[in-house]
């Protein structure tokens, strides 16, 4: 597994385990079971490490080429699939909240900023897995 | 000009007539009859719907290959640049409605949608200038 790889395992990694925790807060919080909103920060954290990790974990390696054409173009191709995922993303989030509370509904103006937190997330998460999926989910010969 | 010149000229042609056509009909019906009356005209925006017609006014011709490597770079740099401008964009509407908004606490769910369909014009509107522009805004290099 090459640099990239390994950034983008670990992100899709803490991502998903924060979306399911995330999900998870979600149902408990429906079935009134009495969590603190404050516990809605421990899914971003957890998604959010994927990053720290990633920086300070993986680090360039110094001296050989260890990026090409071949990563470039996969780099950009990955790009495109998270931009297109924010913009599915958006359209979703833009949409779902008039479906459940209908056209004369309000909504809290805090959604804005955090709906941005979301769609960082889904950029990062589309992202990994274009660029896993292109690198073909394992090693083959992709070296760092 | 190729296929992909005409195209990105229409999107700029018809983005341009409907904004002119929208501004024009709910600015008069304003003037005239007031904001409410003047909302009732909004939905006039609908025509942006002509983009859609681009895929079918400029097919692809059979046999003969029009569309090689370097209008695939210039097609996947147009959309990096559209989707660039567009989170940019995203994130600017986002925060200013939370920052003028913030002291009244809510906002109706319809500016979501309004956000998206800006949204959209951007991503068309930047794609087809980023286009013409690598091409040379002429027909000079994207002869058929």
């Amino acid at each position: 597994m090459n640099r990239k790889q390994k950034i983008a395992l670990t992100l899709v990694v803490t991502i998903s385990i924060g979306l399911i925790l995330g999900i998870i807060l979600i149902v408990m919080r429906l079935f009134d079971v009495g969590i603190p909103k404050i516990a809605f920060l421990f899914p971003v954290v957890i998604a959010g490490s994927g990053g720290i990790i990633s920086i300070t974990c993986f680090k360039k390696d110094r001296g050989a080429i260890t990026f090409d054409e071949r990563d470039k173009l996969i780099e950009k191709n990955a790009n495109l699939a998270g931009f297109g995922a924010v913009y599915l993303y958006v359209i979703l989030v833009s949409f779902l909240p008039i479906g459940i509370l209908g056209e004369d509904a309000s909504i809290p103006v805090t959604w804005c900023p955090v709906l941005l937190i979301g769609a960082g997330f889904c950029q990062a998460f589309a992202q990994s897995i274009a660029i896993l999926i292109q690198y073909g989910w394992g090693s083959k010969g992709e070296k760092s | 000009m190729n296929r992909l010149q005409k195209m990105a000229l229409y999107n700029l042609i018809v983005i341009a007539i409907v904004l002119l056509i929208v501004v024009l009909v709910v600015g008069l019906i304003y003037h005239y009859q007031g904001l409410q009356e003047a909302r009732e005209a909004i939905p006039l925006a609908g025509l942006f719907g002509l983009l859609g017609l681009s895929g079918v006014l400029f097919r692809k011709k059979r046999g003969g290959t029009d569309f090689d490597e370097r209008d695939q770079l210039i097609l996947r740099k147009s959309t990096a640049v559209a989707y660039s401008v567009f989170w940019v964009a995203w994130i600017a509407a986002s925060m200013t409605i939370w920052a003028v908004l913030r002291r009244r606490g809510t906002v109706r769910v319809d500016i979501l949608p309004i956000m998206v369909l800006i949204g959209g014009l951007i991503v068309v509107t930047v794609q087809s200038v980023a286009i013409l522009a690598q091409y040379g805004w002429g027909g000079k290099c994207g002869k058929q």
